[in-house]
């Protein structure tokens, strides 16, 4: 593989593991969150944090540090307004991320304030250093494919169930004995881990955790990816992580200039967004089961993704 | 400190007028129809910068006419977002929070085409009289200041007029309170809907001139207004146009005392603080009527 085809491969992964987790929140749970960056940061500063403070660049330490936080963070937001409303959640998220984001911002000495950290090591995991590209995409192979199938096993469990059931109707599920609010945090803290384990992997992989990288343009963006993509599909997140890394790399290709390609990746993520939430509640997963389905004469294939809107 | 800390309350009251004027244009939407209009900030900032282009080096007199095609844009963009994006999905029964995503995405469309048509760089009014600081007993407004203050008062005024006096209003509050039945009494609320994001759009115009005449104008500027406008509205209360007021003169003042009492940029910190001690103190908001 030539260098460009690992480098994107690599992020793909990354990023597959972050919509992974935001789609249990936004697609099995119906609960819209935009702090998906701020948590994915929260991972990628706890690797620079660990590494600048405690001197390990041991994964499993700045992986325990991430989870921690990105779950308290998660509860904080999620607890004090899930019980009120839904507005009121969804501005807690936004305004968790631009404030966490500024105390970052001000801690330069774990940050590097505006200009980043800087020059962070290569990671190991139980010792084994993961030194050269080719290595980084291997432990990001690794990470996405624990990362889905913890969240296939979440899905088809139990517990999954009774996400989508109050996601679906929860006065319904509250009326069957089960107390709502505890499931709906633990879906936010789950999706929230994902993010926060994929930061840890992606400043590792790139050396730098920079502030900028993680604002609330790349959360929505992120959110364009999963509802485009396709809501409560696993393999419609991978299908989004290819959009989200895809984009940026193909405007490349075209010669678009950086002054455009940066605002033309918005409008054209923000359009898809609008479009595919209006007309194609399934995303590109539901027009892949969709196709599947009218060759196989509709076998049980697209009925999960074409129901996302009637919700 | 006691001057720092007065002159801090001043800047806090400027910018909170302008984050009141903009809540209560939010306030409006958000209250009658229910729905999170985040793109409101994006159409603030595709005015503004509408109003900054044209108007460049033409005389005073002709940027009146100039605010006038500003507020135009602005009303008809928000109408194309209410008819072809928020009504289309409520037609289909979507929840409110799948109008809101839909908005993000507008938002975030809308703020890329701006880059795309105006450019990256950041633009100016050319306001500098305005600007002048004048002194009494030690601490300093500039014109431009005192009009903002009294902007988002007037702003209120007339707003709170239209609700409880006009036959108008009473039309919107019955819409807000129950569509349904307001059409059955012969309401149409299409009508009144349109007109209230009419009228939200110019609010936050004015808004946005204001802002970009005190800091500059940016394509990202709207993004921001519109939380914080949107956190004022939650913070005010349900169906409170003054609830929705004093939340951005809060804002504006916290977030000025913790720049001048707080070493560091902590006033979105310091903000998103209060609104969650708020939330879990009073759910139903400072001003709110109680029911949500």
């Amino acid at each position: 593989m030539t260098a460009v085809a690992v480098e994107v491969s690599t992020l793909i992964l990354i990023y597959a593991v972050i919509l992974v987790g935001l789609n249990l929140v936004v697609g099995y749970g119906r609960i819209f969150s935009v702090n998906q960056a701020l948590l994915f940061g929260v991972g990628a500063f706890a690797y620079a944090g660990a590494t600048h403070f405690l001197g390990t660049n041991e994964l499993l330490v700045s992986w325990a540090i991430a989870i921690v936080a990105a779950s308290l963070l998660s509860m904080i937001v999620a607890m004090a307004t899930l019980r009120v409303s839904g507005d009121h959640f969804i501005i807690a998220s936004f305004g968790i991320q631009l404030a966490v984001l500024q105390v970052f911002y001000n801690w330069s000495d774990l940050s590097g304030g505006a200009a980043g950290a800087f020059g962070l090591p290569n990671p190991t995991l139980l010792g084994v250093e993961f030194n050269s590209p080719s290595l980084l995409l291997g432990l990001a192979f690794l990470t996405a494919v624990a990362a889905i199938f913890l969240a296939l096993l979440v899905v088809r469990s139990p517990y999954g169930r009774l996400i989508k059931a109050i996601a679906d109707d929860e006065i319904a599920v509250t009326a069957a004995g089960f107390e709502v609010l505890p499931i709906k945090v633990g879906v936010f803290v789950l999706g929230g881990s994902l993010a926060a384990i994929a930061g840890v992997v992606y400043a590792s992989y790139l050396g730098v955790a920079q502030v900028s990288d993680y604002s609330i343009t790349v959360s929505i963006t992120l959110l364009a990816a999963v509802v485009a993509g396709g809501l409560r599909s696993v393999p419609g997140s991978i299908l989004g992580a290819l959009l989200f890394v895809g984009l940026p790399n193909a405007l490349n290709l075209l010669h678009v200039p950086v002054s455009i390609s940066g605002p033309l990746q918005q409008l054209v993520f923000g359009v898809l967004l609008v479009t595919v939430m209006m007309f194609l509640p399934g995303g590109m997963a539901g027009i892949v089961a969709l196709a599947r389905g009218a060759r196989l004469f509709r076998r049980r294939s697209s009925a999960d993704g074409q129901k996302s809107l009637s919700a | 400190v006691n001057d720092l800390l007065g002159q801090a309350i001043i800047q806090g009251l400027i910018f909170g007028s302008i984050y009141a004027i903009a809540a209560i244009g939010f306030g409006l939407v958000y209250h009658t129809t229910g729905v999170f209009h985040i793109a409101y900030g994006s159409i603030l900032a595709l005015a503004t910068f509408v109003i900054v282009t044209l108007g460049a080096g033409l005389p005073p007199i002709a940027t009146l006419g100039v605010g006038v095609v500003g507020v135009a844009v602005a009303v008809a963009a928000s109408l194309a977002v209410y008819g072809g994006v928020y009504a289309v999905l409520e037609r289909r029964g979507a929840t409110a929070m799948v109008v809101f995503v839909a908005s993000l995405g507008v938002s975030m469309a809308i703020e890329g085409a701006i880059v795309i048509v105006f450019g990256a760089s950041v633009q100016n009014f050319n306001a500098d009289a305005l600007l002048q600081v004048h002194f009494v007993a030690g601490l300093g407004a500039s014109y431009l200041g005192i009009m903002t203050v009294v902007a988002g008062a007037v702003s209120l005024a007339i707003v709170l007029w239209l609700m409880n006096q006009t036959r108008w209003g009473f039309q919107v509050q019955a819409v807000a309170s129950n569509r349904l039945l307001a059409e059955g009494i012969g309401i149409r609320p299409w009508r009144v809907i349109v007109a209230v994001y009419a009228l939200a759009a110019t609010l936050s115009v004015v808004a946005g001139v204001l802002l970009g005449m005190t800091t500059s104008v940016t394509a990202g500027m709207g993004t921001n207004v519109s939380l914080l406008a949107a956190i004022a509205v939650l913070m005010g209360g349900s169906q409170s146009y003054f609830g929705a007021y004093a939340g951005g003169l809060i804002i504006g003042i916290v977030q000025a005392v913790a720049a001048t009492v707080l070493p560091g940029e902590w006033g979105v910190t310091a903000v998103f603080g209060l609104f969650l001690v708020v939330i879990l103190v009073r759910p139903s908001g400072l001003f709110g009527r109680g029911y949500a």
